[in-house]
């Protein structure tokens, strides 16, 4: 089974997956559409804002949603209870 | 008809005021109390939370009305720590009993009070315990201080300083199983439907937790535990049972959730439903372990009549009682959905109901030149306390007014904050949980209804 399969297999998987990869694909256009020469040249350059805009747009997706089904805990000291 | 009422009411009152019971429940509670607080407080310190929790953190989240309390500095949080484990030693052993038990409960209270996103239901439950310890003659018995001031030694106690406990567990307990009477834990079996699946590399029971079946089966027998165990602990024919599933269900819960003492505190508190003779046996049991002169027979209780309780003591019974029923019910004043809001969410034992999570971006703007530039979180807070701002709306206002005073200070006279905070609550789609453009720095947290929150989406 692959990741995309089991992503699709867990309660709210289906709709994450949905949402994501069209963010995705926006992502890829963005990094293709990028000026030419060094990044660090054209850092305020506006495809360059545009690609940052669109990670940022990302973030939640892994950070928070995709953590939040897969029902990875992810706690930074074990905690005491409850 | 109604004089009546009232008239049966005030004497049952009058014949409970009366009543009194053997000792011997309260002094075991003191001795399991006093241990399970001690190995409590030293796993905290072993564990560096001092250090993680409460000093390191460049700023803490307050509870409401309680943004005065802050770490003291220095090693002065160690301090409070030695004073909290002398207490505990000292309840245990019922030396100078009042004066230890009355700074444990502040030493803890306080501790607790410093940061509001360590919150638990079960911190909260010791507050309540260690507030009453100190008002019941628990050293009155088998205690350095009866050795001390042989005076005070009884074998009975009125009937209310055992019960309390009793009624203080049977509101965890259901009001904890009420909580799980909604819609989504229910019938969608959420959140065990995602916790569950993700634990199936557990030995032998692992295997059950890949089917929807089994996290149906777990949710309607929780919160059949939960609503049901204390009427099951208060008979003596069910009593052995429901313990026996009491050791079950928070053994399971303990090997399943990252909940760390809460099992055991629990595991002990429940104890106290238990007979007198049991207790008294117990303690001659412990007598002869520590090879003390003791013996039976206890007075026999039903034969002798205790004081009456004052009315004093009836008042404030009245009053905790009442707050204990009522308080955790506010939230049906509050609109919405009360997990996606959290207004009358906290204080009111909903333990281990939700799955959410969110990712919080913060924009801060110069109001005069107009320029936004994003905040890094993790500049200010520690993981723990990004991961709890970031789905919590009344946090998520605190850390805007926080980021206010830190640009003000720094010299931007006119710092707008507004956020981005995508939120997931049992695996619904995410969703902004305040509208972005809103400035939060005009906003004030307080008791009435936060209707700069978004309406949940997906009910």
């Amino acid at each position: 089974m692959g990741f995309n399969d089991y992503l699709n297999s867990v309660v709210g998987g289906e709709e994450l997956v949905t949402t994501t990869i069209p963010v995705i694909e926006d992502i890829d256009d963005a990094i293709s559409s990028l000026p030419q020469g060094r990044l660090s040249d054209q850092i305020e350059a506006q495809e360059v804002i545009t690609l940052r805009d669109l990670l940022q747009a990302n973030t939640a997706n892994f950070k928070s949603s995709m953590s939040s089904i897969l029902g990875i805990s992810i706690t930074f000291n074990s905690g005491d209870g409850d | 008809m109604i004089t009546n009422y009232i008239h049966s009411i005030s004497t049952l009152l009058n014949n409970y005021k009366g009543q009194s019971t053997s000792i011997a429940p309260l002094v075991i509670w003191r001795i399991g109390f006093g241990l399970v607080m001690l190995i409590s407080t030293v796993r905290y310190l072993l564990m560096g939370w001092v250090d993680d929790q409460l000093v390191s953190p460049k700023l803490h989240f307050s509870y409401y009305g309680f943004d005065w309390v802050a770490p003291l500095p220095g090693m002065g949080m160690y301090l409070v720590f030695s004073v909290m484990i002398l207490a505990c030693l000292a309840i245990v052993l019922g030396f100078y009993y009042r004066i230890f038990s009355i700074l444990f409960f502040l030493t803890f209270t306080y501790v607790e009070l410093i940061d509001i996103t360590y919150y638990l239901n079960h911190y909260y439950f010791v507050s309540i315990v260690a507030y009453l310890m100190i008002i019941v003659p628990a050293n009155s018995f088998f205690s350095i201080d009866c050795l001390r001031n042989p005076s005070i030694k009884r074998q009975l106690v009125p009937r209310w300083t055992i019960d309390i406990f009793k009624f203080q567990i049977a509101v965890v307990y259901i009001y904890a199983g009420i909580a799980k009477i909604n819609y989504d834990w229910l019938f969608n079996a959420l959140p065990l439907a995602i916790w569950l699946p993700a634990k199936s590399d557990i030995p032998i029971i692992g295997s059950l937790f890949q089917y929807k079946f089994t996290a149906y089966l777990f949710s309607w027998l929780g919160m059949l535990f939960d609503t049901f165990i204390v009427v099951g602990l208060l008979f003596k024919s069910t009593r052995w049972l429901s313990y026996t599933a009491v050791i079950i269900f928070h053994t399971l819960t303990g090997i399943l959730f990252q909940i760390g003492v809460f099992p055991v505190v629990m595991i002990f508190a429940v104890t106290i439903f238990f007979s007198s003779t049991f207790h008294e046996r117990l303690l001659v049991n412990i007598a002869r372990f520590l090879k003390m002169r003791f013996s039976l027979p206890f007075i026999d209780t039903s034969t002798v009549k205790a004081r009456l309780v004052p009315n004093r003591i009836m008042l404030f019974l009245l009053i905790f009682i009442s707050f204990q029923l009522l308080f955790p019910w506010r939230y049906l004043v509050y609109p919405g959905n009360v997990f996606w809001t959290e207004e009358g969410y906290r204080f009111s034992w909903r333990v281990m109901l939700m799955e959410k999570a969110g990712t919080a971006t913060f924009y801060v703007r110069d109001g005069d030149s107009g320029r936004e530039g994003s905040v890094i979180n993790h500049q200010f807070l520690n993981e723990h306390q990004e991961k709890q701002m970031s789905m919590q709306p009344d946090l998520i206002l605190q850390f805007a007014h926080y980021l206010e005073e830190h640009y003000k200070a720094e010299g931007m006279s006119n710092p707008k904050v507004r956020v981005e905070a995508w939120v997931t609550l049992n695996a619904r789609p995410a969703q902004l949980i305040i509208d972005p453009r809103l400035d939060l720095t005009q906003i004030d947290d307080s008791w009435t209804h936060k209707d700069w929150i978004n309406d949940l989406n997906y009910p």
